[in-house]
């Protein structure tokens, strides 16, 4: 099952839990009507004192329907949308709740410096955001993934996980929350939790109007007590079915969460090609006195969203179990498991954690000789315009990517360990005080300035540092000048990765800092008159990124589920990918029936290319907008036509992939970089 | 019965409108929090790089120990008022303290470095000027998130005085934040007044 069946089934999941929720509504519904009823015959008996026979002995009462149906609705209703409001405002807000404390990106504490590269790695890995990372102060070994959309997720880990884990293990824990991102289960996630909440709300009013009983029997005079008595009948009625709702609730959301839970044990080991991360992972939960406890109070409201069970065990602990049995997980994970958990000292693993830590703070060298993509020839440049230049145009042109284009659609949403391996190096590739400054805000502004100084062109870049300097922070450009020359030398392939490590920290900025951010990256595009392409996406991809701060979470709504309407979009999108690629306009004619051929076959409308002219970042920029309103499967065709255009002569030029990412990056499919050919 | 529904509907509607307004408080609330952590996390780079200019400085100047000394003090004390700040960021009075700490800080920090222009040895060590230029980016860093932090307080602060946003804030405890004044400058002002 590829990324966009899973979104696909996630989406179907959705209405199915929509649907038994209707039914338990109902069901609820169902059950008060003949309370209340049951009640009004009792209290028309009683106030008249047997003279009134009951004249009418039917069920159906129209009053008490109806005000059943609107009270059970407006009560279950806005208690559901209450909480889901509250959660899907984003990913950071679930971590708070739960007691996580946001990790600084530029943390100097090393393991969460660790951490931090870890799920950095993944991000790039992958081409999904950095989310934000929280940390939570409990011993069990627990994390867990949030948000309402890849945007603005959050990942959050115990310090049981930081104490206990190497550096191997933390990466299994981290590739199975970042499956849920994919998988799009944390929305899923935060619908299960509403709904259960308007539930629980039913069975609460229950107890509150038994506690009013309780107390106005006291308090008042015996006279009363009769109607105290039918308040605590009422009140044990409503509670009894509040809760046999939650129960049932319960059941459902526990079966839905294992089988995301396998999804995800799977996934991690798919991402990082090695069982024994997540197996260990596990096995140290088993061993650990502390397991994978967490004891903060929202723990349970929200228990299915964690990687292992946060709760303590109970009775019936089976059938309400929101994980699997942790020795059924690591048997799927490790068939070949002796059934013995590691006995864990607390204090003994910690240095064994520092040493990992160590070596993988400076990058590629603890992993135990990855394979290497090309990314060496840059190491050796001397700082001077004329060689970056070579190797720009070298790594254009000779060293361009070669990838099977039937391939990509498999690849989104699904990382592999020379993905990683690729991820880290990356990052080791970028000096150690770019990366440092990519996670403080003031500094992060002035690495996107840098990214975007002309790399070939020494007159445009003293234009664009003109304006930086009569526009800018006065900090900010003294910090761009120090950096300027380790961002020249930057390695092509490394340029977006390194904004995309800049995002967490620049959504720290105020608004009005954010703003001036994009009035000079726009005044440093326009510079030479013209727009790159990696101008281009970096601007789009930018402005992504910051909108999921500003705004509220981007709601990924479904508008196109036909290729009626979306025609002209298909042709813009496919000709703008193959004239990047291709100079020549017969090769261009080529490539991009490469592409309209494999959306032709599917959809049976005929696409032409447009002239050269028509292709502008204007056309192409509301093109994806578009297409971002797509259901996934038409997405999926999107991406594989895409695909087969850029990659119809085998090769990915930087350009191709620049653009493939933010149309990739618009439209929610993280497809994993491309790597290098000779791998 | 309608009458009923009526009134249901519009607590309703009310209730639907206090669910977002305290959801955009406390989302407001969390960003200028948020921005005090950057502020933080900058302030104690600071108060670490601190001890080490006293140490490498101490070698040189063996008459100035008074100055080093009131460097160090202010240090701590600036290092109280930003653990006292950041268990309460936005708090009026933990703002005030943190300010007039901070700004004590400089002007002992200007006053040291006015004292070392009359070390050209000094001067011309490395680690010094490495040390040195350190500072000057932490303060600069400082100094952008503070203005992170006072936007953010201010659009909190705007934010809840509005109607009827005011009366979520006054029900649920949204108190009135407050920004952080620090002055860099005034060490530095302060530096010519030194008697020659």
């Amino acid at each position: 099952m590829n990324f966009f069946e899973q979104q696909d089934q996630a989406r179907r999941t959705t209405s199915r839990l929509v649907f038994f929720f209707i039914l338990a509504v109902i069901g609820i519904m169902t059950a008060l009507y003949f309370l209340f009823v049951a009640i009004f015959h009792a209290s028309a008996e009683t106030s008249e004192t047997g003279k009134q026979i009951i004249e009418d002995p039917s069920l159906w009462d129209p009053n008490v329907f109806f005000g059943v149906l609107i009270g059970t609705v407006a009560v279950v209703g806005i208690a559901s949308l209450a909480k889901i409001a509250q959660l899907s405002s984003g990913g950071a807000a679930v971590a708070e709740m739960m007691g996580g404390r946001k990790i600084d990106p530029g943390t100097t504490d090393l393991q969460e410096r660790i951490l931090l590269n870890v799920v950095e790695e993944m991000s790039i890995a992958s081409g999904v955001p950095v989310p934000v990372v929280y940390v939570i102060e409990e011993d069990g070994i627990n994390a867990f993934a949030a948000g309402y959309s890849q945007d603005d997720a959050a990942v959050a880990v115990t310090r049981g996980c930081l104490n206990l884990l190497n550096r191997d293990e933390l990466q299994g824990v981290i590739a199975h929350e970042f499956s849920h991102v994919f998988n799009g289960d944390m929305r899923l996630n935060i619908r299960l939790i509403g709904i259960l909440a308007g539930i629980l709300v039913i069975g609460l009013t229950g107890g509150w109007l038994l506690r009013m009983a309780f107390y106005s029997s006291h308090s008042y005079s015996r006279k009363k007590e009769n109607n105290g008595l039918a308040l605590a009948g009422i009140g044990l009625a409503l509670m009894a079915i509040g809760y046999i709702g939650v129960f049932f609730g319960n059941l459902i959301k526990a079966a839905v969460s294992r089988q995301r839970e396998f999804l995800a044990d799977a996934s991690a080991v798919q991402y990082t090609r090695q069982p024994d991360g997540i197996a260990n992972a596990l096995r140290k939960i088993g061993g650990s006195v502390y397991g994978s406890e967490v004891n903060t109070r929202a723990a349970s409201e929200c228990s299915h969203m964690f990687f292992a069970n946060a709760l303590k065990a109970r009775s019936f602990s089976g059938l309400l179990a929101t994980h699997p049995p942790l020795e059924e997980r690591i048997r799927r994970v490790d068939p070949g498991w002796n059934g013995e958990y590691p006995v864990i000292e607390q204090s003994a693993v910690q240095p064994a954690m520092a040493t990992a830590g160590a070596a993988g703070l400076t990058g590629a060298e603890s992993a135990p000789a990855p394979p290497v993509y090309g990314l060496e020839d840059s190491y050796t440049l001397a700082p001077g315009t004329e060689s970056v230049q070579a190797a720009v145009a070298g790594l254009s042109t000779d060293s361009t990517i070669k990838v099977d284009a039937d391939a990509v659609v498999s690849q989104v949403g699904t990382p592999t360990q020379q993905h990683l391996d690729y991820g880290r190096q990356i990052l080791a590739s970028v000096s150690a005080d770019l990366t440092e400054a990519a996670h403080v805000p003031m500094t992060a502004v002035a690495v996107v300035y840098g990214l975007l100084l002309d790399t070939e062109e020494e007159p445009v870049r003293t234009v664009q540092l003109q304006a930086l300097k009569n526009q800018s922070n006065p900090a900010v450009y003294k910090a761009l000048l120090t950096l300027k020359a380790d961002i020249l030398d930057l390695n092509p392939r490394a340029r977006l990765p390194l904004l995309e490590i800049c995002v967490p920290a620049l959504r720290q900025l105020a608004d009005t800092q954010a703003q001036r951010l994009f009035e000079n990256v726009e005044v440093l595009i326009r510079a030479d008159q013209k727009i790159s392409m990696f101008e281009y996406s970096l601007h789009k991809i930018l402005k992504r990124r910051m909108e999921a701060k500003l705004s509220k979470a981007s709601k990924s709504t479904i508008r196109f589920k036909s290729h009626k309407a979306l025609i002209p979009e298909y042709n813009v999108l496919l000709s703008a990918l193959a004239y990047v690629g291709h100079d020549d306009a017969n090769q261009a004619d080529a490539a991009f029936l490469a592409g309209a051929m494999t959306l032709m076959n599917k959809i049976g409308k005929v696409l032409g290319r447009l002239p050269k002219e028509e292709c502008t970042f204007a056309a192409i920029d509301k093109a994806i907008d578009k297409l971002a309103l797509a259901s996934p499967k038409i997405k999926q065709l999107i991406i594989d036509a895409a695909a087969h255009t850029a990659l119809a002569d085998g090769t990915v030029t930087i350009e191709e992939a620049e653009l493939l990412r933010a149309i990739a990056d618009t439209l929610n499919c993280p497809i994993p970089p491309f790597l290098p050919a000779g791998a | 019965m309608v009458p009923l529904l009526i009134t249901l509907g519009v607590v309703l509607v009310i209730v639907v409108i206090f669910i977002s307004i305290y959801n955009k408080l406390v989302m407001l609330r969390e960003r200028f929090k948020n921005a005090f952590a950057q502020i933080d996390v900058q302030l104690r780079r600071r108060y670490d790089l601190i001890p080490n200019l006293v140490e490498t400085v101490k070698g040189y100047m063996a008459h100035e120990k008074e100055t080093l000394v009131g460097v160090t003090e202010a240090r701590n004390q600036a290092l109280a008022a930003a653990k006292a700040a950041s268990a309460n960021p936005g708090e009026p009075g933990a703002m005030l303290a943190l300010g007039s700490a901070e700004s004590l800080l400089s002007k002992a920090l200007g006053g040291l470095n006015v004292v070392m222009e009359q070390y050209p040895d000094l001067k011309a060590n490395e680690s010094m000027a490495s040390l040195q230029e350190e500072m000057k980016t932490t303060e600069n860093k400082i100094a952008f998130a503070r203005q992170a932090f006072n936007d953010s307080v201010t659009s909190f602060n705007i934010g809840r005085s509005k109607f009827p946003n005011i009366i979520v804030a006054g029900s649920f405890g949204f108190k009135e934040a407050s920004l952080l004044e620090i002055d860099f400058e005034e060490g530095e002002r302060n530096a010519p007044k030194v008697s020659f």
